[in-house]
């Protein structure tokens, strides 16, 4: 414990850097995966392009047993080392949730749904803003939040290639046997893990519309 | 040196880290099912009890998987257990309790209530509803909870290498801080074969345990 | 004329679905389209509002070509219900009845006022705007997909299968309230449906549909009692004279005579007086707004005593049931007389079983000649 203390006290400033590092490298990777995630969705569940969608679908259902390691090393051997090669393993490896996400929440919606919606006179992109994104909403949202988990965790693991963060001071503790510096990473990751997932769950509730809340 | 003397020089090491890898797994699956399962059925009747359990399942499986390891070092060091299998095993099995806890969790809430009633009307005793009509009728869903756990495995015992169990996550390691970038390829594309290949295997698995009545013709 | 199709053919790669179809659809009628699975009637229908492209021909909505309309200005115009599926799940009732107002930019006091007036119309409580579709029943929500097809007050109303996933009785009641809504609103609707007893009950004019063309396009009493050919015959089944029968709604055979009507409130020694005086064995009891709210039945006991008894909840008849319904409400309950009401509970008159009868053997004579 007086370790801990003392390792804590001598390195704040390292501590501090490594943390914001952290939560950088999370935060820039989680928004682009959001952007092109959803953007991707959409654009293959378009009209017509159902089918794109489909065989999309196969290609992250598979993708998703691929280990975050394996990325990592992937991007590591096209890219090399760096934040930037951090950014696009992280981005990569999101990105496969979210696009599945959106993807199958945007194909379950009933066809029959969709045609009312025409029948009534709704233009696509109206369809597209006040009917299939707000029903599928829980769906995208459920898959942004494990993006956002899968991220806390990588961004960990990127420090191997040069991320930096705090898997930086995991791996250090962990190759020179320092207990207190290992703890100290170890507690701050996953406290931003879990606040990053309280967050999110709560801005889940708010997002969520109340119909679709109810259950029978 | 090609790739393919690569690969023969390195044959062994291959074969030799690929079963490290697959013994880490199969080594804390009963661990994690023996744990997780019992759980499962135990809370299935009880939600508020269930939401705890889940809720603080959750927040393990937040924990990056790294940071786990380290956790798992550090707290088995004094039982001079901190390097080696035991560190692997262990965190494999804390991440599994959320996938397969939470999957029996609902197989066993999910069956319908009138379904049940039905059963019960027949004069079914509540074992034999349990064995006859809720098990059969949830293990599909339970299989999916262990086919997540065990993906997730594969994924976690790429870390083993750095506590000194091996694994796959070696060729990557190694390779990274050697700069060898052949030794980084290897590993990543068997570890991700690896994941795959597990997945797939447990899908045709569950579709042979699903009840015929339950899938659907498409 | 309101619609015209004029040589309308739909090709699906080398399928063909609607095959030279030519019709006119009249101003403010019903027009029900019946025919055999994959017939055509949907594709029909959504080339009316262009949700499909005709390989060829032409539609005319007063006179002018639907191709010559913008495609959801041309929707926002036309009514369109289909099965219960079609409510938005995210939206409240409100909103889903609002959904087209908004888009032509109506105030939303004004939107406010339509809502309260369509619930009313299709009489279901105000407190309902509030609600979400996942807590109706499937008639609660097929109300409320009418109510938000007429939202912006179309002049048509495409309507394909929309009491298809209802039980039948609620089925019977959702169509007793539809024609008491269409004698209010007069649009002109085109309903598509698997069901000949909907389609004779519903329509003003049928048009029976086989492999993609149409087979007879006629008011319903003439496809009734003149079937063109076998295909019609047996689409009509066997037991036409009864649904000739059918064909006659309550409404025309209310009576006024044979009974008295009292206040909750009035006296009952002159009720039992006037009862005596007009020969009446019923005595209707309604509220001010003429509401039936249960009937006095006189009763002789074997003594030769005669007693008044109470009846809070007397079996009634809808004005828009037809005579097959009245009639077997009439057998099921044993009553030779029965109060007739309509949707909202207004008390209308009595229809009496003896006029049944009548029409039934004037039916039976008609057919019989025919038949001769
Ligand atoms: N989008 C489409 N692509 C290809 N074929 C179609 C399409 N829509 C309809 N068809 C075909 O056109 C024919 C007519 O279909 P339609 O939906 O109009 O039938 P329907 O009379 O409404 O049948 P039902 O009573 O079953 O609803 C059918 O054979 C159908 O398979
Ligand atoms: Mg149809």
């Amino acid at each position: 414990m007086a370790k801990i203390l003392t390792y804590f006290l001598q390195n704040q400033a390292r501590i501090l850097t490594s943390t914001w590092e952290h939560f950088y490298l999370f935060a820039v990777s989680t928004f682009l995966s959001v952007v092109i995630g959803i953007f991707t969705g959409i654009f293959v569940t378009g009209e017509g392009r159902e089918r794109i969608g489909r065989i999309l679908l196969t290609i992250t259902g598979a993708a998703q047993a691929v280990p975050s390691m394996a990325v990592v090393a992937l991007v590591f051997i096209f890219v090399g080392i760096g934040f930037a090669p951090a950014v696009i393993a992280l981005v990569i490896y999101s990105l496969v949730p979210i696009i599945f996400n959106t993807t199958s929440g945007l194909l379950s919606i009933s066809p029959k749904l969709i045609e009312a919606a025409k029948g009534t006179g709704l233009t696509n992109l109206q369809i597209l803003w006040r009917i299939k994104l707000p029903i599928a909403v829980p769906v995208i949202m459920a898959g942004i939040r494990s993006a956002a988990t899968i991220n806390i965790g990588t961004a960990t693991v990127a420090a191997v290639i040069g991320g930096g963060g705090l898997g930086d001071l995991i791996y250090t503790g962990l190759k020179l046997q320092r207990t207190e510096i290992i703890i100290i990473g170890t507690f701050l990751a996953a406290f931003i893990a879990i606040l990053v997932d309280i967050l999110i769950a709560q801005a889940e509730k708010v997002i969520t519309p109340k119909g679709l809340k109810i259950s029978r | 040196m090609g790739f393919w003397e690569f690969l023969q020089a390195y044959q062994d090491k291959i074969i030799l880290e690929f079963f490290r890898h697959i013994k880490i797994i199969l080594f804390s699956l009963p661990f994690a099912v023996l744990l997780s399962v019992p759980l499962g059925f135990c809370i299935s009747s009880r939600p508020k009890m269930a939401k705890i359990v889940i809720y603080l399942s959750s927040v393990l499986m937040t924990i990056p998987s790294l940071a786990l390891f380290a956790i798992m070092v550090v707290l088995l060091a004094p039982m001079k257990l901190g390097l080696g299998m035991t560190p692997a095993i262990l965190a494999i099995t804390l991440y599994s309790l959320l996938p397969i806890t939470r999957n029996t969790y609902i197989a066993l809430n999910q069956v319908s209530p009138k379904t049940i009633e039905a059963a019960r009307g027949l004069g079914l005793s509540s074992s034999q509803i349990l064995w006859k009509i809720k098990i059969p009728l949830s293990i599909p869903v339970i299989m999916a909870g262990i086919r997540n756990a065990l993906v997730l495995g594969v994924s976690v015992a790429t870390f083993a290498s750095l506590v000194g169990a091996g694994g796959l996550g070696y060729f990557i390691f190694s390779g990274i801080s050697r700069a060898n970038l052949k030794m980084v390829a290897i590993g990543a594309v068997i570890v991700s074969g690896l994941g795959i290949g597990v997945n797939y295997l447990m899908l045709l698995l569950e579709d042979v345990l699903t009840p015929m009545g339950l899938k659907n013709k498409s | 004329m309101l619609i015209e199709l004029k040589n309308i053919t739909k090709k699906f790669d080398k399928q063909t679905a609607v095959k030279d179809l030519n019709m006119k659809i009249e101003k403010g009628s019903i027009t029900m389209f019946i025919g055999p699975s994959g017939c055509g009637k949907t594709t029909t229908l959504k080339m009316i509002n262009r949700l499909i492209e005709p390989t060829s021909g032409d539609i005319l909505i007063h006179g002018k070509s639907v191709v010559d309309m913008e495609a959801v200005k041309l929707r926002r115009s036309i009514g369109y219900v289909i099965q219960e599926i079609g409510l938005f799940p995210h939206f409240s009732v409100y909103e889903n009845i609002a959904v087209v107002p908004r888009l032509l930019n109506w105030e939303e006091k004004r939107i406010k006022e339509r809502v309260d007036e369509l619930l009313h119309l299709v009489t279901l409580d105000p407190s309902y705007a509030q609600k979400y579709p996942m807590q109706l029943s499937g008639g609660e929500q097929q109300r409320v997909g009418l109510a938000r097809a007429l939202a912006a007050d179309p002049e048509i109303l495409l309507m394909d299968e929309p009491f298809g996933a209802i039980d039948p009785i609620n089925r019977l009641k959702l169509h007793d309230s539809f024609l008491e809504i269409q004698e209010e609103i007069k649009k002109t609707i085109i309903f598509v449906t698997h069901d000949i007893n909907e389609a004779i009950k519903l329509g003003d004019k049928i048009a029976i549909m086989n492999k993609g063309t149409l087979v007879q396009y006629d008011e319903t009493d003439e496809i009734l009692h003149n079937p063109k050919n076998e295909f019609v015959e047996n689409l009509l089944g066997r037991d036409r004279s009864l649904k000739a029968l059918s064909l006659e709604k309550t409404k025309g055979f209310v009576t006024h005579e044979g009974y008295v009507i009292t206040g909750p409130n009035d006296d009952q020694g002159s009720l039992r007086e006037k009862m005596k005086k007009t020969r009446s064995e019923q005595a209707f009891i309604l509220d001010e707004n003429g509401r039936l709210l249960g009937r006095k039945i006189l009763v002789t006991k074997k003594t030769g005593k005669q007693e008044m008894i109470q009846d809070s909840n007397p079996v009634v008849v809808d004005r828009n049931n037809n005579l097959v319904e009245a009639l077997s409400k009439m057998l099921e309950s044993g009553e030779h007389q029965l109060p007739v009401v309509s949707g909202r509970g207004k008390f209308m008159g009595v229809i009496n079983l003896s006029h049944i009868f009548a029409e039934v053997t004037a039916a039976e004579a008609k057919n019989t000649i025919k038949g001769a």
